[in-house]
């Protein structure tokens, strides 16, 4: 095998192999090194871990795109009183915010939340099921059992079930949630 | 200052939050039911209780927490019911069902489907019901069925009630043979199994990311994982043959299970699933999961083999305890259909001697007859048993 694959690549090459972010080349030189280097696979599984746990903390919050608009439209309103020059640019200004204002509403009106993007996951607990996309719940199904004992769950591929004695009903009932 | 958006958006989460938050909802507007035409049950009465619909940063909350009366219509006893719930365009393809099994209710009688849900939807709501329930089948004491089948409640159902039939004569035999007393031995031997099940959460995860990113992390699970060869548990009469079978184990995580399967019995197979068995680093067993077979629309000739569905994570926790370390995986064949529409699950005999017995759920029809003998004891699981 190529030398190319004995020198330890540096850190951040490896942060970003572990993150996805290399091209196909050097993805494939670090994927030949990672093959017989222990310690470096080591930290790449760090990385990999690391970027999962950031992942799962940094939902960014939905953008509130009237609320920037506006924002800016105070700053621009601001710039403009306590500047001569900028008092010039004042039309053009208002113009623009306007025209930002105008964008943001259409924004909000079209889609006023953003859609659910990301993986599809299904958990099964002795609450409930429950379908997520991304970070965002979709579609929870609560199991209402007087004890957890009663309540036993079955995984599949595409579909989670919880299985439990319905306290109020009385009757064995299954909720199921899907991934299609 | 307060642009005409967020003025718009304040009123539109106020005027929810007045109009529904709170507020008992009214069941014409929130839920709808949408039975096919000539279905054999139909919706007696909706109680909508403690539900409750609230606005919460951009958000509607619902709380649904729904009581149903339904009815047999049918000129059969109905053993089995599935009703599918959809959400209106909260995620795409994002559905769920609630499935009512163990069921002996006679033609005319009303019998309760419980639906308690929970869903985020985005504001401004639209327009029409915010939950629509449908059937997606009904099963009979005959296997007959009826429903649009969408969500394969057919051969869950089925399933069920074979499962039921062979539980149920195994207590019968069990009460010939050994009496009460026997009976009563092998309910609190079950109800002991049922309690002593490891709690085990566990999620599954589908990378539906674009390709760069699935090979990425397809590469990584490789390279930090290790790979766990299945053992297989034969059972006698299954009509397949586990072959080969590995995952990508990291700890508490398993990605990507694949079971390759042999077709020994002389019938073309439409479906199976293969029970995923998780030994952990204290040696505590516990179902996984199960692995259906990777084509919905397999025709898995006589001597040919096939896989199980790939490409998901599953990943393991214990509610206040520290995730398991999985060490040994094992498989067995725990349910096939055949191209006739036939259908095979392991026989009780074969449960017990194999020990999965131990480790498996009990089925529907087991845990509602232990939950009988337990609620009004052993008299009136005899006469339970009586009627079938």
């Amino acid at each position: 095998m190529s030398t190319l694959f004995f020198r330890h690549p540096g850190e951040a090459d490896l942060a970003l192999f572990a993150g996805g972010e290399l091209g196909p080349l050097a993805r494939w030189r670090i994927e030949g090194h990672l093959s017989r280097c222990a310690p470096c696979r080591k930290v790449v599984c760090e990385f990999f871990e690391l970027r999962s746990k950031v992942i799962d903390l940094a939902e960014l919050p939905p953008i509130d795109w009237a609320q920037l608009a506006a924002r800016i439209h105070r700053q621009a309103e601001g710039a403009g009183e306590s500047s001569a020059p900028a008092t010039m640019l004042r039309p053009a200004w208002g113009a623009v915010a306007a025209l930002l204002v105008l964008i943001a509403a259409g924004l909000y009106l079209i889609n006023p939340f953003p859609k659910p993007a990301g993986p599809v996951r299904l958990d099964a607990s002795a609450g409930g099921v429950e379908l997520r996309v991304g970070d965002r719940q979709v579609l929870t199904l609560l199991n209402t059992s007087e004890k957890e004992t009663q309540v036993s769950w079955r995984v599949s591929a595409d579909a989670v079930s919880a299985r439990y004695l319905d306290a109020s009903t009385g009757l064995i009932t299954v909720n199921n949630v899907y991934a299609q | 200052m307060c642009t005409r958006s967020s003025l718009l958006s304040f009123c539109l989460t106020a005027g929810l939050a007045m109009g529904q938050g709170g507020e008992p909802l009214n069941p014409a507007s929130a839920i709808r039911f949408n039975l096919p035409p000539g279905a054999p049950v139909s919706v007696v009465s909706t109680e909508l209780g403690d539900s409750r619909a609230q606005a919460r940063g951009g958000a509607l909350v619902l709380d649904l927490r729904a009581t149903l009366t339904m009815r047999n219509d049918a000129a059969q006893n109905l053993r089995g019911l599935t009703m599918v719930v959809l959400s209106q365009e909260a995620a795409p393809g994002g559905k769920g069902s609630v499935a009512v099994p163990s069921l002996n209710i006679a033609p005319g009688r009303n019998f309760p489907v419980r639906i308690n849900l929970r869903l985020l939807r985005p504001l401004p709501a639209p327009a029409g019901p915010l939950v629509e329930v449908g059937l997606d089948g009904a099963l009979f004491a005959d296997f007959s069925f009826f429903g649009p089948n969408r969500l394969e409640s057919r051969r869950t159902m089925t399933v069920w009630e074979m499962e039921a039939r062979r539980d149920r004569q195994f207590l019968k035999a069990m009460l010939e043979k050994s009496g009460p007393e026997g009976l009563q031995q092998e309910l609190l031997a079950s109800l002991g199994r049922q309690a002593a099940r490891p709690r085990v959460d566990v999620q599954v995860s589908r990378d539906q990311g674009p390709p760069p990113a699935r090979v990425i992390s397809t590469a990584v699970h490789a390279l930090t994982g290790r790979n766990v060869t299945f053992a297989f548990l034969k059972l006698p009469e299954a009509p397949l043959d586990l072959v080969s079978g590995s995952a990508l184990v990291n700890g508490a995580e398993a990605a990507s299970p694949r079971i390759e399967a042999a077709n020994r019995s002389n019938r073309a197979v439409r479906y199976f699933e293969v029970g995923w068995i998780v030994t952990d680093s204290a040696d505590r067993r516990f179902l996984a999961g199960s692995l259906p077979s990777s084509s919905l629309s397999l025709e898995l000739r006589p001597g040919r083999a096939a896989g199980t569905l790939q490409d998901r994570s599953y990943k393991f926790t214990r509610p206040g305890e520290s995730p398991p370390t999985i060490t040994g995986m094992s498989g067995f064949v725990s349910q096939v259909e055949f191209a006739d529409g036939r259908i095979w699950i392991p026989s009780r005999k074969a449960l017990i001697d194999s020990e999965l017995h131990a480790v498996l759920p009990v089925s529907p029809e087991e845990q509602r007859l232990s939950e009988l003998y337990r609620n009004r004891g052993l008299q009136a699981l005899i006469e339970e048993l009586a009627k079938f």
